[in-house]
């Protein structure tokens, strides 16, 4: 199966008020398409910074990101991405419906599928009864949810999200956990996902791509070889789920104490698409 | 949220976040009257017991029954009139003008720095400073007024349009480049919201303005209006006449901005300064 997307020598540099933090040092890896991929590291490794390079939304320093074979220099079509920063990320303005229906309506999509499309979305995140309310009359887990629909609404190719479920109760997390896989194996859409929460990568993903401190590079990927139908109980209940969790908290201890990923012969191979 | 909720614009005393408290304030409202009176009855006593001359200053009852026979003539509407057709016209030149140049402006941070200086430096020009040239260009016409509440008008809000612009959260802009939103759209649904708070100071602002340089404009230069009337009523010797076109004109003023200040509350019911109903 062919690379979505590609990521190569991808390096991003922040320069200005007289401070100069190279965030992103040097990445390189592919997502086959279909692929749901986490990205674990520690806090300031450079998560969002990869993430807004990927979305288009920032120029790297050097490297280059391809989505579908071509060069990503503004945001793609076909890609939706939830931001870190959920709450400030819907227009408070706008009621949740017209949040979720404003990219539709861009896309030119006509009114009868927009409604079908925002009232599907709303009842997959558990908030058909808020569609008209406005974001900041909800709390912040379901504000979440509201910019997940808006994602998922779109119908994107490609969905990138920024450790969105950040806010949100154990309770919901579940659910929202349960709900993106749901919507991926539905949807067949290509996911980068990234949380710190270490469960939860190996939960959600098909592969865990650990990320060194900062500047920051693939420190560890591998492959989770757990069943494609997961269950809350039964899966996290899994030896081999406790063995890969083991191993990615090991990984992440690691990159933490600012070890650099050495030159493993070993090496896990990447894993195999779906 | 806790980013976007806590913002007001720069101009600290007359944010929004005073309106929503000014509109909370309702239960205060018995205690303002008594005030009035209060101040009613001492203008009544203080010519009366002969502290001030009657000359300069006639009683409170004089002065409103003046106001009264002033009413019923059409002379003090069609003033009223006049008065009210050159702020508004002024004003709506003014928001036009100040709206689309700051949104284009403001929007290109290499331009803005451009202008910057020669704004700082046409700002503070005060705009009766501009008379003999409105006086030269349109006579006692009502251009002269509008130059002047143009000019005085214009400043207040497109400055609050630059805070607005420069005040959009990178947020809610990078998540509408994401979706490609198209720069139009971007305009229309991000960046003109995000700003309507400031946007909305600055016309109430502006709104305050545009009726003093229109009150003055008419008193000095004599285009028509409740200013020209005003210096009639003076050179005339009807000093009661002339107290209660000033009231006229402060009740002018009070209506002006209990209008913009209602305009923010309907347009603004999403922002944080506003949201008291939901708050509660
Ligand atoms: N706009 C910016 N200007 C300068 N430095 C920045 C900027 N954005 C991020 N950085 C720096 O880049 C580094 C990586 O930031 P980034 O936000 O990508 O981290 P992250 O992995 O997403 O962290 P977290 O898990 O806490 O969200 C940090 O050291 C941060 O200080
Ligand atoms: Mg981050």
């Amino acid at each position: 199966m062919s690379a979505v997307l590609e990521v190569t020598g991808l390096r991003k540099v922040y320069e200005g008020g007289g401070r100069r933090v190279e965030a992103v040092g040097g990445l390189d890896f592919t997502v086959p398409a279909g692929q749901l991929a986490c990205l674990v590291g520690p806090s300031g490794c450079g998560k969002t910074t990869l993430l807004k390079c990927v979305a288009g939304l920032m120029r790297p320093t050097s490297g280059s990101v391809r989505l579908a074979g071509e060069p990503v220099t503004e945001p793609p079509p076909d890609m939706a991405v939830v931001f870190q920063e959920y709450g400030r990320s819907l227009f408070a303005w706008l009621s949740v419906a017209d949040n979720v229906a404003l990219p539709l309506k861009e896309k030119g999509v006509p009114r009868a599928r927009r409604a079908e499309l925002v009232r599907r979305a709303l009842a997959d995140v558990g908030l058909s009864d808020a569609a008209g309310a406005h974001p900041w009359q909800l709390s912040g887990g379901m504000q979440q949810r509201v910019a997940i629909a808006r994602a998922i609404a779109y119908e994107p190719r490609v969905l990138l999200m920024d450790e969105p479920f950040a806010a949100v109760d154990a309770q919901t997390r579940a659910e929202l956990e349960d709900l993106i896989r749901g919507l991926w194996q539905r949807l067949g859409v290509t996911v980068l996902f990234v949380t710190h929460d270490i469960d939860e990568a190996v939960y959600l993903g098909q592969r865990v791509l650990v990320l060194s401190a900062s500047p920051t590079r693939v420190q560890d990927d591998l492959a989770v070889d757990l069943p494609d139908r997961r269950d809350q109980l039964t899966t996290r209940g899994d030896v081999r789920f406790t063995e890969l969790r083991a191993r990615v908290y090991a990984r992440v201890q690691a990159a933490k104490r600012g070890e650099r990923p050495a030159p493993d012969p070993s090496a896990p191979p990447a894993p195999a698409p779906r | 949220m806790t980013g976007r909720g806590t913002r007001t614009p720069a101009e600290g005393g007359a944010s929004p976040a005073r309106t929503a408290a000014a509109g909370g304030a309702a239960g205060t409202a018995p205690l303002g009257a008594v005030g009035v009176l209060a101040f009613l009855a001492v203008w009544e006593l203080v010519p009366r017991l002969g502290l001030v001359p009657g000359r300069y200053l006639p009683p409170a009852t004089e002065v409103l029954a003046a106001l009264a026979a002033r009413a019923a003539e059409a002379a003090f509407w069609v003033a009223l009139w006049d008065t009210v057709l050159a702020w508004a016209l002024g004003l709506a030149i003014a928001f036009a003008a100040a709206c689309l140049l700051g949104f284009a402006i403001g929007s290109l941070p290499a331009v803005r720095a451009f202008t910057t200086s020669t704004v700082e430096f046409l700002r503070p020009v005060p705009s009766v400073a501009l008379i003999p040239l409105a006086v030269l260009l349109y006579g006692t016409d009502i251009g002269s007024t509008l130059l002047l509440v143009v000019y005085a008008a214009f400043w207040q809000i497109y400055l609050q349009v630059l805070y607005g612009v420069a005040d959009v959260d990178p947020v809610a802009e990078q998540t509408a480049r994401s979706y490609r939103l198209s720069r139009w759209s971007r305009i229309r649904y991000v960046t003109w919201p995000s700003a309507l708070p400031y946007v909305l100071t600055g016309l109430r602002l502006g709104a305050a303005v545009a009726l003093i340089l229109a009150i003055t404009a008419q008193l000095v230069i004599g285009s028509p209006g409740l200013g020209r009337e005003i210096a009639v009523a003076q050179s005339s010797g009807a000093i009661a006449s002339v107290y209660a076109l000033v009231i006229a004109t402060g009740g002018l003023g009070v209506a002006v901005n209990a209008g913009v200040r209602l305009l923010e509350r309907r347009l603004l019911h999403w922002h944080s300064s506003v949201r008291t109903e939901a708050a509660a």
